[in-house]
């Protein structure tokens, strides 16, 4: 089968499960996929200048088009079951060469915030995955698993400052980059008031830690037409001694977070590994998943199409825009990557939604789909 | 026999620079008509041709190929050619033309002392007004590269042609990206670099271009150049 042709297929396939089907450009303005997709897929955009200076670029995605496409012209849709299917663009290494990526996929954007919803919806998509690849002769395959959300219910309990907090999460994606926030932690963080006095000293020539003094000091010396404003400042400044973490202490918060972040393997083994884990370090307050993954252990022990589920608490992807459910769809050897997908609550109101809209979705990868299919046929697998 | 190309600084601090290093290495010009000549060679050496070209000409002929060596600083090659690692090859790293490519904040930002801190204002900046912070450079691949590196997103950059150092002051940005090699025109400026904003510590170096036309004749010139000059 062709490329085409099998981008054809799945886009009747999700039309005949009354997902509307969204036909998109080829070409968008690049600030959008600057602003809300991570660094890897920005590093392997292709873009260029038009005629009137402005960045364009070739589709590296079509959640964020769809997505937009659907706040835009929310009337023209009857239900937020969207699906699309066609080429971007990415230079990438899992292409061999090629440009050109071809996906299809479908989005489900809804109203509905409560975690039952949220589960219901989770399930479905899933189950949807499953189901596009048995309709193109996949019946078997291995499941990848991990949830953003575990990790921030995790993070929440550690007596961290709630910046620290917010900026672990914000930068799990970014394998690297978290692990140099990793270190920064692990050598104490948060400044003491002698750090306090001499930064006050150093740079206002004061010794008052009074914040309304500082503020009247700092007010003098915002000459500058500093969209930050004296508030803010001081605000932060005190911020940072709120709570400050030691080196010792940082240490062992880092030490438990990769501990975490160990806890990976089968579903079955999953809740008894993390309520161990618990156990171990006395996190008691710690919000437990069970329940979901409870439900999700259902799902997978009752179709017969997954050979393995795997449950990653370091699972990582390189759309940095998911928010809670991820997971990936291999076949059974493992070599190709047919499909993935996951949660993005937040996407839909950061690409100008007035509405708070939460969103499911997957994309197969054609281009793999197809050389496994062909593999298949020739008897590799 | 073949001749090979060089290009070296026709002005400012890095041309007073160089002179004073071929002084020192008993390297004279030769067939100038006078000190304004854009063309010349190195006496004893007729094969070997010097270009006196400004140093951001000099990096677009090396990334070009049109010479063979240039001498210009790290952060015009960094910034100007792509993929430069391909396209040129650092043959010496000479010892002046130093300066720091720095992110600096206005000073009086008590709050933000690092990278880490300008990545959380931005991104609280960001969520309060959905505006993003500008970055004035003019330096805007260094400066990506670097913040993304540092995990910083939630900025826009605005280009500078000059005195970069004063576009807070302006209100045309809140944070800088510039070359300083003292720091003094920043503290001037109500400015202060951040604990872990260096980008690049560069230096003028003779560089080779890899895209230039090479044979043994020109790599035997070329060999025979660094000599004289090392």
């Amino acid at each position: 089968m062709s490329i085409q042709e099998l981008n054809l297929q799945l886009k009747n396939y999700f039309e005949s499960k009354d997902f509307t089907y969204v036909d998109l450009p080829l070409v968008f303005d690049s600030d959008v996929f600057y602003e809300m997709s991570g660094e890897i897929l920005r590093k392997q955009m292709y873009s260029f200048y038009d005629n009137s200076g402005k960045e364009k670029c070739l589709r590296p995605d079509l959640t964020i088009p769809v997505c937009h496409n659907y706040i835009t012209n929310s009337q023209k849709f009857k239900s937020g079951k969207l699906c699309y299917s066609g080429p971007v663009f990415r230079s990438s290494i899992e292409s061999e060469g090629s440009v050109e990526l071809n996906q299809s996929g479908v989005e489900i954007i809804y109203e509905d915030n409560r975690n039952e919803s949220q589960l219901i919806n989770d399930i479905e998509i899933i189950q949807n995955a499953l189901e596009t690849l048995k309709n193109i002769g996949i019946d078997k395959i291995n499941l990848r698993l991990g949830n953003l959300k575990y990790f921030m219910n995790f993070i929440s309990v550690l007596n961290l400052p709630q910046r620290w907090k917010e900026r672990l999460s914000r930068h799990y994606f970014r394998k690297d980059y978290f692990e140099t926030l990793l270190a920064r932690l692990s050598r104490g963080v948060g400044y003491d008031s002698q750090q306090r006095e001499k930064i006050i000293k150093e740079i206002l020539g004061s010794e008052t830690t009074n914040s309304e003094h500082l503020k009247k000091i700092i007010e003098e010396k915002n000459i500058f037409k500093s969209s930050r404003t004296t508030s803010e400042i001081i605000d932060r400044f005190n911020q940072k001694a709120d709570m400050i973490i030691q080196k010792e202490d940082g240490l062992k918060i880092v030490e438990l977070i990769r501990k975490y972040q160990k806890i990976n393997g089968n579903i079955d083994d999953y809740n008894q590994n993390l309520n161990k884990f618990i156990m171990d370090y006395d996190l008691n307050d710690f919000e437990d998943n069970t329940e979901t993954l409870n439900k999700l252990n259902e799902l997978c022990s009752s179709n017969k199409s997954i050979n393995e589920v795997i449950f990653l608490n370091n699972f990582r992807n390189t759309i940095e825009f998911y928010d809670g459910l991820i997971f990936e769809i291999f076949d059974t050897s493992g070599t190709y990557r047919l499909i993935s997908g996951g949660r993005y609550d937040k996407l839909l109101k950061s690409l100008g939604s007035d509405e708070q809209l939460c969103a499911v979705g997957f994309a197969t990868y054609n281009n793999e789909i197809n050389k496994y299919l062909e593999s298949k046929s020739n008897g590799q697998n | 026999m073949d001749k090979i190309k060089i290009a070296l600084p026709s002005k400012g601090r890095l041309r007073r620079d160089m002179e004073t290093l071929f002084k020192a290495k008993h390297i004279s010009f030769a067939n100038l008509s006078n000190d304004r000549d854009y063309i010349g060679s190195i006496e004893g050496h007729d094969n070997i041709l010097i270009y006196f070209l400004s140093a951001k000409e000099i990096t677009n002929r090396l990334e070009e190929g049109s010479i063979h060596l240039g001498l210009t600083g790290d952060d015009l090659v960094q910034e100007k050619v792509e993929n430069f690692e391909n396209k040129v090859s650092k043959l010496v790293k000479l010892d002046f033309g130093k300066a720091n490519l720095v992110v600096a904040v206005p000073n009086f930002w008590i709050d933000v002392y690092s990278m880490a801190d300008l990545e959380e204002i931005c991104n609280l900046h960001r969520l309060k007004t959905t505006r993003r912070l500008r970055v004035a450079t003019k330096y805007t691949n260094l400066t990506n590269n670097f913040f993304s590196q540092c995990g910083v997103l939630d900025y826009r950059t605005v280009m500078s042609h000059g005195s970069t150092e004063s576009a807070p002051f302006n209100g045309f940005s809140e944070i800088i990206t510039d070359i300083t090699s003292s720091g003094e025109t920043l503290r001037a400026n109500n400015l202060r670099v951040l604990d872990d904003g260096i980008i690049l510590q560069s230096s003028a170096n003779i560089f080779k271009s890899n895209i230039a036309e090479w044979n043994s004749s020109s790599e035997k010139l070329c060999n025979e150049f660094i000599e004289i000059l090392t």
